[in-house]
């Protein structure tokens, strides 16, 4: 069930009038009602997952408790492990055996052997990396005696599952979310506008910018050979859109879903695009997962501590399973790399943490020299991604190579170009509207809100219909990190 | 709290509602007996209270001239055929659609030949340019539910305000109208000449012939669009127009001929040799150029079956 399928339309009224006006008073039974519906979602994309998801609750849950439950630390240790073995265990067999097998024949095959790899070809459970990395942050802060094991079964396995958040994030914490799932929910007439607004912007992104961009962006890179440098930059330009669109709109989405039942999510993206160094972009870019990398890699590895080369060493060592927590495949590895590289210079100048407010903060434009950073920073993430959005390192390369040569200097072209100008001027308004709005948690938070109702009202009617309008002109496209 | 937020969404809910019908209002007023692509040209037909309708499928919207027609026998004449719709129940929808609209002409002349297709149940139908009438899709008039139906629209389609327009993707086209003059009374002459390389001469389309086994059914659905037509006082005749010469196939040709025989209905066959035999009378194998069309009415002129027919 796509957030932006009419199935959703029709499932989520649904569950929030069961919510607030049927089973308001009762807790138990709005957690209950949460849980349900969460894996009625879940099974909705393949119930026989739905197994895989349930033991891996109940392997996390339960394990949770035998650590507290433990006498020695030999015994929690061995929870712990097993915890951890088996849920990344499941993570490697559905995610990453078949490219572990492949790479190793082909290591082989370079030194005269040739081996036939036994590959699995199964398909990847949707979310497996997202509802394992809930699992694995809540064991390990049980090891590390940050928080004390959930009892309640149902209360725990809403925190894993809450439909929301199950099958791309944001990646949640256990001490932000299962203290809000714990403590009753009254209804807030803002919150739950506020959540609207958020979902709105959200299928907005998705649907106008994401989506449309996504025609280009597929065209241009499917048919690359074809292509001039300057359609190639388009192209790359064109994923660039589609990306954010996608994801940031996703986590809208999910963000103003759980806003509705009463529940704030982690927020995953803060306008990474208006990011004035590669650090700053990190900041704001997949807020979630990064932090989660911080937490539970780069600071157990020693983090900023022990100067400048551990330093190297760990942020290499945090971008290069960021970038194959993404995919099993070495595209995702070198885009990972190529940001670890990127941001190298600002950790050797001790400089990673300068832009820390958002860029013009109280200011309506930016200065010269911010336009100036906020650009070189753009590029930069823009060439990174054609590695993430290639098939295969050698296309990316091909790709790259196209960009730096002659073909560049010439009039871009693609089959389809007529029909990219409104998008174009979409994407226009969009990155306007970012802009305006980049103080607030999402774009059009607090737009209008001084606004007469009429303007207001206007402002969101003509999103919606925009919306209405794209949903058919667009290729509806899956969101893009369902695949990890 | 929760009402005011209820009544709020509602009255949001309505505000979209009211602004997407208005929308769909000012879109009907706007191509309200205008074409948008040519194809659809129900309103524009309705408007035309013509001795003779010109029948059948895109060989008849490409090959039958409704100006040659009005000037030669100065009878007011609408071509009505169906470009891509060649089942003999379209086709007969088709007129059922212009009949409710205007008073019976006196005479039909349709397009008849090996192409056309009989109907096997009620539902039979062909989808081909959906798109170009989905402008009718929404809140069919009476006159056009039946050719609504057969086009399957769903009831999003006919229910939900911009639902069709958004879907086929016809917005630009209905604000613009930048294509409405495509085919000027309801005529699709091609005037081009053959482009061999887009399509090569070969019979490939001989399989779209009716089989042996259909041409009863066919013969039975003949007679019926004629009792149709008698019983609103119309003539029927039936004429078969030129294909290229690989196409031709005597015996099937012969057996249109005799399919309208048996059921006493006259049968013009302009299958010219002189016509079928040069390529550049043709657009492809099965359509005549703006040429070839000129031929045809040049000899069509003096076909005496029609003269003493149209008299």
């Amino acid at each position: 069930m796509l957030f932006n399928s009419i199935n959703f339309a029709i499932f989520l009224p649904i569950i929030f009038f069961l919510y607030w006006f049927v089973i308001n008073k009762n807790l138990k039974l709005q957690n209950i009602l949460l849980l349900v519906s969460s894996y009625f979602f879940y099974a909705c994309w393949d119930w026989r997952f739905l197994f895989l998801l349930f033991f891996s609750t109940f392997l996390d849950y339960f394990t949770g408790i035998k650590m507290q439950e433990s006498s020695n630390q030999k015994s929690k240790q061995f929870w712990f492990w097993l915890s951890i073995i088996i849920n990344l265990g499941f993570l490697g067999v559905f995610k990453y055996y078949d490219f572990f097998a492949i790479s190793f024949a082909e290591a082989l095959s370079n030194f005269g052997i040739k081996v036939n790899p036994l590959t699995l070809n199964i398909i990847l459970p949707v979310g497996i990396s997202f509802y394992t990395f809930h699992g694995l942050s809540y064991v390990i802060d049980i090891y590390n005696e940050k928080i004390k094991p959930e009892k309640n079964f149902v209360e725990y396995a809403v925190f894993v599952s809450f439909f929301p958040l199950l099958v791309a994030g944001p990646i949640e914490r256990a001490t932000h979310l299962l203290p809000q799932i714990k403590v009753k929910r009254e209804f807030n007439y803002s919150k739950v506008v506020d959540g609207m607004r958020q979902i709105l912007w959200g299928l907005f992104k998705k649907i106008v910018i994401a989506d449309s961009c996504a025609n280009f962006a597929n065209e241009i890179f499917k048919n690359q050979h074809d292509y001039s440098g300057s359609t190639l930059i388009l192209g790359a330009l064109f994923f660039s859109f589609q990306i954010y669109g996608d994801f940031s709109g996703y986590s809208d989405i999910a963000l103003g879903t759980a806003r509705l039942f009463g529940i704030d999510l982690l927020k995953n993206f803060a306008f990474p695009y208006f990011s004035r160094d590669i650090a700053e972009f990190w900041r704001r870019w997949h807020i979630s997962l990064s932090s989660w990398f911080k937490d539970y890699l780069y600071v157990p590895l020693g983090g900023s501590e022990g100067g400048t080369l551990k330093r190297i060493r760990n942020t290499f060592i945090i971008f290069i399973v960021s970038g194959f927590w993404h995919g099993a495949n070495w595209t995702f590895i070198i885009w990972g790399l190529l940001n670890a590289f990127y941001i190298l210079p600002l950790i050797i100048c001790k400089k990673n943490r300068t832009n820390l407010d958002i860029v013009a903060k109280g200011k309506k434009l930016p200065s010269l020299q911010e336009i100036f950073s906020i650009l070189i920073t753009f590029i930069l993430t823009v060439f990174a991604w054609i590695f993430f959005r290639s098939e295969s390192v050698g296309l990316a390369m091909d790709y790259i190579f196209e960009i730096f040569s002659i073909s560049t200097f010439t009039i871009p072209y693609f089959s389809g170009i007529g029909t990219s100008l409104p998008v174009i001027f979409f994407v226009l308004l969009f990155f306007t509207i970012e802009w305006i709005g980049r103080e607030n948690e999402f774009a059009i938070q607090k737009i209008g809100l001084q606004w007469k109702r009429v303007f207001r009202w206007g402002f969101y009617s003509f999103l919606v219909i925009t919306i209405y309008y794209f949903s058919f002109n667009s290729s509806n496209q899956q969101f893009i990190y369902f695949q990890f | 709290m929760i009402i005011n937020f209820l009544k709020k969404t509602v009255s949001f809910s309505i505000l979209i509602v009211v602004i997407i019908t208005t929308l769909q209002i000012l879109i009907t007023f706007r191509i309200k007996d205008k074409t948008v692509f040519g194809h659809d040209n129900w309103d524009t037909t309705s408007n035309i209270d013509a001795d003779i309708v010109l029948l059948g499928s895109s060989r008849c919207w490409m090959h039958l001239d409704p100006g040659f027609f009005n000037k030669k026998f100065n009878l007011k004449t609408v071509n009505i055929g169906m470009n891509g719709h060649s089942k003999i129940n379209s086709i007969q929808l088709r007129l059922e659609n212009y009949l409710m609209k205007n008073k019976s002409p006196k005479f039909v002349i349709f397009s008849f030949d090996p192409f056309i297709e009989p109907y096997f149940n009620k539902s039979d139908s062909n989808l081909i340019n959906k798109d170009k009438y989905s402008r009718f899709a929404f809140m069919p008039t009476k006159e056009n539910e039946a050719l609504v139906e057969y086009f399957k629209f769903n009831n999003a389609e006919k229910y939900i305000p911009l639902y069709a327009i958004f879907k086929y993707k016809l917005l630009g086209d209905c604000v613009t109208l930048n294509n409405s003059n495509l085919f000027p009374e309801g005529f699709g002459m091609n005037d081009e000449v053959w482009n061999t390389t887009k399509s090569p001469v070969n019979d490939e389309l001989k399989k779209y012939y009716f089989t042996d086994n259909e041409a009863s059914i066919l013969k039975k659905q003949l007679y019926n669009l004629n009792e149709f037509c008698k019983k609103k006082e119309i003539k029927l005749i039936c004429i078969q127009t030129p294909v290229y010469k690989v196409l031709y196939d005597k015996k099937k040709f012969q057996q249109t001929i005799s399919i309208c025989e048996s059921n006493n209905i006259e049968v013009i066959d302009a299958n010219y040799e002189i016509i079928r035999n040069n390529s550049i009378n043709f657009y492809n194998t099965n359509h005549l150029n703006k040429k070839g069309v000129n031929e045809m009415n040049k000899l069509l002129k003096n076909e005496q079956k029609l003269i003493n027919f149209l008299k």
